[in-house]
């Protein structure tokens, strides 16, 4: 994987129809009144098939673009912007009139003044699906051969396969040109016995399709279904350590990331600081979050930002003390910062728990929630699980009917992440954490 | 502003692909879109004036004849209608290990009806410098309430809608709008921060923005508040539900467990339970883009299916479900006019639109001074569905402790409510004589397909588990 970067011509023009970036470039030019612009296009191809209870319901096919242009009027050291979209039904004069309207708006608007990226090309191909449908029947195949009998079933599949071309250019010599593929693929694994039945919400995202990777996913979640099904609520109060999987821990990180945008830290409204502490009286694994561009596994994987801003690694928290900001060029520079780009992705550092040692004493292992619920303000972490292991040596029983809720300070200080890696969407990092203090109820 | 003069360029572009089409298929419905959006943000540090977030314009095609359903997306529709005709047959054609799956489905019912609709609106009367300014001096009339409040961020964001839906017996269109307007407050006290929400809406932009003027003090005495609120202890409590966590439970705990595309894949577990209880006998429900007037309010849906008023559950009995186009020709019902997609360039999925418990007959002060220890929940933050499964989970902002059945200055922040489904409806012990819809919601199909919901109805007595 990794983008390939060749470097070209500014606007060079591929696939678009109606009013093409050059023809809104040339308009824009000349115009009076705008001190930069920037047109910021996205075209997607778009092949989804859905399926119900293993028959094609429907079948989709689009071919659709946005462009979204922004334009901004400079006075000393303020700075005005506003944006609007062009219609692939739109002439020149629709433009005209919409850039007219958003230059008298951009006019009224008083902020800061900073500077747009300047003089970068380069275009990134990460490749197109050549034949979606075929990637689909694939797909269908590898996940219809998987064994669906005694009780199992796959309700519902949804199969969605995009190529975006995007594409950023801005009056100050930036053209930048992307193109990816992602594809998603949503399924509802069912079990039913005596007429009973439960389900499980998967959603698998990637960008290189791999056959083994994606029956290895739906077959764990099968199983789970099927314990899912076989699961009870526990007669007694749990008390024991609390094990949250991927899933979890890229929200819960995600979430604590985020404190660190420039946006967030300019707006005065970050609860986490840079050179202070993110885990507080630790006792577990330090913490070290990157943000980052682009996974293989993500759909939101990007070589640029929509200023045109090249994705720049940047941890983020290191050995869980707060280490650098992150954000696109606006914030940054209000923060005196270098734009790192809106990084979409993220890794995690491994930590020390080994299978062995986690087995050392009962936990609750977490493999389904409705959502993690997060309020790092109000110091919380909580949510519904659906289904669970209550792990205890040898012995593993399904849990259902239960809720967490804790300290999210307690969590963090405790939280030991585990030796192995795993990715998942834009998370790539500890494959599972341990947590005390948070209460099963 | 009135109906889009783009839409109406490409009314007989329509007539013809339709036309066309209909040579290879049984059933052709195209659906033209302009939606225009605008968002206006003023907070402490930026202001911006751009496009919102609801703008599209374009078109989806949607063709049957027997087997599976075919959907087109595309920008525009001028120009040579043969050959985009061929494009677009082409594109959904499937190979044979696909086609070999295709359902039988019957070919929907195409009644003829030729109108227009639209509702009154102000979108165009009021301008991005009119909002502007306004959004600055509200910005700067909260700031000015309290040194505590770090920062404030007044947000309005008016939407007009125009569709036109051809089908071969088929032509309607609608125009109409609606306005959200948000303010936000990021407060600081001692070691604390929280932020505090109020949101105002209408079809009328100048409305909603009026009514904003009037939450300011709601706004800072809530940020005062929250920013003392404890964490709950979790367990299992009475509960008075505010409006919006009614609405919540109205469209986690069942909404969705009524779509009846739900039905069509068995995810739903309220196919059994037609005609049989599901809820506490003093408990109403119902759905529909007619039923009241609110952001989920429209003439027709996006499969040209007349907006409706469905009762779910009439004396705790569940009576129906919702449904659009497709999920009605599978399961042989008529649709409910509840087929909605995210934009022209996504799927049609059978959706809510203003989802709703009814008034009962209790007053809100009696229900309070029944309960002895509990809470009042207030301000939907997200809630989670498992139709197939019943399990809930709703959060709520913040609840307020109520002791000796009396509200007192107790805050808890925030609020996770989850459990049965059976359970926490059955448990409705009173429901109020008032009502009230808020009309702020979005909601997706799983994690995605996004779309405007209002929801809300009296307040109900409930007994549940939080967290």
């Amino acid at each position: 994987m990794g983008s390939r970067v060749r470097w070209r011509t500014c606007l060079e023009s591929e696939g678009e129809a109606g009013m093409t970036t050059e023809k809104i470039f040339d308009i824009l030019r000349v115009a009076e009144g705008i001190s930069d612009f920037r047109i910021y296009t996205t075209r997607t191809l778009s092949n989804e098939v859905f399926f119900v209870k293993g028959k094609v319901e429907t079948v989709r096919s689009t071919d659709t673009t946005s462009t979204q242009v922004t334009v901004f009027v400079r006075s000393g050291d303020v700075l005005g912007d506003a944006s609007f979209f062009v219609y692939s039904a739109d002439g020149e004069d629709d433009v005209k009139a919409k850039m007219e309207g958003a230059t008298r708006s951009a006019g009224l608007i008083r902020n800061k003044a900073y500077d747009l990226p300047s003089d970068e090309m380069a275009t990134y191909d990460n490749g197109a699906f050549d034949d979606p449908m075929q990637v689909a029947e694939d797909i269908a195949k590898e996940i219809f051969s998987l064994d669906l009998s005694d009780g199992l079933s796959l309700n519902a599949l949804e199969v969605f396969l995009y190529t975006d071309t995007i594409r950023v250019v801005n009056s100050r010599g930036v053209s930048k040109t992307e193109r990816r593929r992602r594809a998603m693929v949503e399924a509802i694994p069912t079990f039913t016995e005596n007429g009973e039945s439960v389900e499980l919400y998967e959603c698998y995202t990637f960008s290189t399709f791999s056959r083994d990777a994606l029956r290895e996913e739906m077959a764990k979640k099968l199983a789970e279904v099927r314990d899912r099904f076989h699961a009870k609520a526990p007669v007694e109060k749990l008390c024991v350590d609390v094990v949250l999987p991927s899933g979890e821990l890229s929200e819960l990180f995600f979430e604590i990331a985020d404190q660190f945008a420039y946006g967030t830290i300019y707006n005065k409204q970050n609860a986490f600081s840079i050179g202070a502490p993110v885990v507080k009286d630790g006792t577990g694994d330090p913490l070290t979050v990157t943000l980052c561009g682009s996974l293989p596994t993500s759909a939101r994987s990007r070589a640029f930002d929509v200023d045109g801003v090249t994705m720049r690694e940047t941890t983020v928290i290191e050995n869980s003390m707060g280490k650098e900001g992150f954000g696109g060029v606006r914030y940054a520079s209000y923060l005196g910062k270098e734009p790192t780009g809106d990084l979409p992705c993220m890794k995690v550092n491994v930590g020390t728990l080994t299978e062995a040692e986690l087995a050392t004493r009962p936990y609750l292992k977490v493999a389904s929630m409705s959502g993690l619920q997060l309020d790092i303000y109000n110091d919380y972490i909580g949510g519904e699980v659906r289904l669970a292991y209550l792990v205890d040596g040898e012995r593993v029983t399904p849990i259902t009917g239960i809720s967490l809720s804790g300290k999210l300070s307690d969590a963090l200080s405790s939280m030991r992440l585990s030796d192995t890696v795993y990715a998942e969407g834009s998370y790539e990092g500890p494959a599972l954490a341990r947590f005390s203090g948070i209460d099963i109820v | 502003m009135a109906f889009s003069s783009f839409l109406e360029a490409r009314r007989s572009a329509m007539r013809t692909l339709c036309q066309k089409l209909g040579e290879t298929f049984d059933y052709v419905g195209i659906l033209g879109a302009d939606v225009r959006s605008r968002a206006i943000h003023a907070n402490r540090s930026v202001c911006n004036i751009g496009e919102g977030s609801v703008s599209e314009c374009g078109f989806v095609i949607k063709m049957h004849r027997g087997g599976a359903f075919y959907e087109y997306s595309l920008d525009d529709i001028e120009g040579d209608i043969v050959a985009l005709a061929q494009k677009i047959v082409a594109s959904v054609t499937l190979s044979a290990e696909l086609a070999a799956r295709e359902m039988k489905i019957p070919v929907p019912v195409d009644e003829p009806l030729v109108k227009s609709f639209a509702r009154e609106s102000d979108y165009d009367d009021v301008t991005n410098e009119e909002l502007l300014r306004y959004a600055e001096e509200l910005r700067d009339e909260i700031l000015s309430r309290d040194e505590n409040i770090l920062n404030a961020t007044v947000a309005v964001m008016p939407y007009a809608v125009s569709k036109l839906f051809v089908s071969k017996n088929r032509e309607l269109d609608q125009f109409y709008s609606w306005t959200n307007v948000m303010a936000l407050v990021i407060y600081r006290e001692g070691e604390k921060i929280v932020s505090a929400r109020e949101g105002t809406y209408s079809h009328l932009t100048r409305e909603a923005t009026e009514i904003m003027k009037t939450k300011v003090d709601i706004l800072v005495d809530k940020a005062h508040h929250l920013a003392k609120a404890k964490p709950i202890v979790p367990g299992v409590y009475d509960v008075i539900t505010a409006p919006s966590i009614t609405g919540l439970i109205a469209h986690e705990a069942f909404g969705h467990g009524v779509e009846m595309d739900q039905f069509v894949k068995e995810r739903a577990l309220a196919r059994e339970y037609v005609g049989r209880a599901v809820a506490s006998p003093i408990c109403n429900m119902r759905d529909g883009a007619g039923a009241v007037l609110s952001s989920a309010s429209y003439f027709f849906d996006d499969d040209g299916v007349l907006a409706g008023d469905t009762e779910i559950i009439r004396d705790g009995i569940l009576v129906a479900g919702i449904s659009d186009l497709v999920s009605a020709s599978e399961l042989g019902t008529t649709p409910t006019g509840n087929g909605r997609r995210e934009s022209y360039k996504r799927k049609a999925y059978t959706r809510m639109t203003n989802t709703f418990f009814c008034p009962g007959t209790d007053k809100l002060e009696d229900m309070i001074a029944s309960i002895s220890h509990g809470y009042m929940l207030f301000e939907t933050n997200n809630g989670m569905e498992d139709p197939k499964n019943w399990q809930i989970q709703c959060t709520a902002e913040y609840g307020i402790e109520i002791v000796d059945g009396k509200l007192t200055d107790n805050y808890v922040s925030p609020v996770v409510m989850s459990g049965s489904v059976p359970e926490l409806l059955g448990s409705i012990s009173m429901v109020s004589d008032t009502f009230e819809i808020i009309g702020a919601g979005g909601c997706g199909k799983g994690y995605k397909e996004w779309v405007r919901v209002s929801d809300g109805g009296p307040a109900l007595k409930v007994r549940v588990k939080l967290a």
